[in-house]
């Protein structure tokens, strides 16, 4: 195969648990002032969350096999399948591989998994993207997916109120059409902050069968245990209000791009308070900018392509769109694209979001 | 800024009524001084008071008269 000019995303749809787990059901639980000052501060009202036994790859094939029927994609088509999650089917083997097989794709396709959390989707574009433009593939499915709410404590407010659970598929094609495709990307670590987002008993650093899972509870009644998620909050608040104005800016330098180019800014969306922050840091006006938060909460990895998704199904993505997309989490990892889209535009994949076993 | 606008802030964000932090306060004494608050106040203080806090500077304060000074000597 031929080495093509870029690739272009073709289609993006999300799948959502259909369980709500609203703030009056966490006001029950954690007290109605505390929830209203975290709603006020998150500008989440209500999240999804996957009952015990829906996974994340569940999800993802969910989204996936919508897009395939909605946009009428031969499934023989696909060759290659990045599936992105923290929260996967198993630790061997990848399980891209298991969705692969639950997606019935051929064979002479290629499937594997990236390990990463809220900053993921840029990531995945960019792996997938390489791999079509090199010629070793022509039609990738991203699937971005997490069920956090699996690995937190019931007894965590601090997490159990943001966090939410998804999956979205994002359809990436070779392109030849000139001035189409990504722009390009940037990517950034700084790895001494891991210890501020981190599941302390899991992998083989510390095996969970060797570390009980003590329960503590800290200073502000967070209840936590080695088993379950852990989150320095202010520490990743200064990070995100901080770090991540600074990076858009050196990816807006790299491509020698400023604002006043873009037509939609897209950023993860974790707390509605601080991407209000970053917007105005950036200064990116109200007509650039959109949220995809209130009744999904923080979905990881599931978050940028969902409000990618969103975004287009609401007509705010329009043909010949310039759009910068910012993902950042734990790691701590960022990344950011920005796209470049046709003079035509599909129609976005209208197909229900709610997950149906 | 003024002491009296780094006490409004923080009955905004303890949902206080208005007037009644004086500024001699111990932050642990303040009921829900929490990890939310701490946050809030990170906010606060990059939108208001043009400063940038860390949770490790304000998790070294004891009270709101040395969150006061944190907040001049970062703006200084």
């Amino acid at each position: 195969m031929k080495n093509t000019m870029n690739s272009q995303i073709s289609a993006v749809h999300y799948c959502l648990p259909s369980e709500r787990l609203t703030n009056e059901d966490l006001a029950k639980r954690f007290g109605e002032k505390t929830v209203a000052s975290i709603s006020r501060m998150s500008g989440i009202v209500e999240r999804r969350v996957a009952r015990p036994g829906v996974t994340a790859a569940d999800l993802a094939v969910c989204a996936a096999e919508r897009l395939l029927q909605e946009k009428k994609i031969e499934r023989d088509k696909i060759d290659l399948l990045v599936f992105a999650s923290q929260t996967p089917d198993y630790q061997i083997p990848a399980t891209s591989c298991i969705i692969h097989n639950r997606l019935r794709l051929r064979q002479s396709c290629a499937s594997f998994d990236i390990n990463l959390g809220c900053s993921a989707y840029p990531y995945t574009l960019a792996v997938a993207h390489g791999l079509l433009v090199s010629g070793a593939a022509r039609t990738a499915l991203v699937l971005n997916a997490d069920t956090i709410s699996h690995v937190l404590h019931p007894g965590d407010r601090s997490l159990v109120t943001l966090h939410g659970d998804a999956a979205a598929a994002t359809l990436l094609e070779s392109t030849n059409e000139p001035d189409v495709g990504f722009v390009g990307f940037h990517f950034g670590t700084d790895g001494a902050g891991a210890k501020h987002i981190l599941i302390p008993a899991s992998g083989t650093r510390s095996p969970r069968g060797e570390v009980d899972a003590v329960e503590t509870t800290d200073d502000n009644g967070n209840i936590s245990s080695p088993h379950h998620l852990q989150m320095n909050g202010a520490a990743v608040f200064h990070f995100s209000l901080y770090k991540v104005p600074v990076v858009i800016r050196e990816a807006l330098d790299k491509y020698r791009l400023r604002i006043d180019d873009l037509d939609l800014v897209l950023l993860h969306q974790a707390n509605r308070t601080m991407d209000d922050m970053i917007y105005k840091a950036l200064k990116v006006p109200l007509e650039k900018q959109f949220y995809f938060i209130e009744k999904v909460g923080n979905a990881a990895g599931a978050s940028t392509p969902m409000l990618l998704a969103e975004a287009w199904r609401q007509g705010r993505l329009r043909p010949g769109s310039k759009c910068l997309i910012a993902a950042f989490g734990n790691g701590l990892s960022w990344g950011i694209t920005i796209i470049q889209w046709p003079g035509v535009l599909g129609q976005a994949v209208q197909a229900a979001v709610d997950y149906i076993e | 800024m003024t002491n009296a606008k780094l006490n409004n802030e923080i009955e905004i964000i303890l949902g206080a009524s208005p007037g009644s932090i004086k500024g001699d306060e111990k932050l642990n004494d303040l009921g829900n001084w929490d990890s939310l608050a701490v946050v809030m106040l990170m906010a606060a203080a990059a939108e208001k008071f043009d400063c940038e806090l860390t949770g490790e500077a304000i998790a070294s304060c004891a009270t709101i008269a040395d969150l006061a000074l944190l907040i001049e000597r970062q703006r200084a």
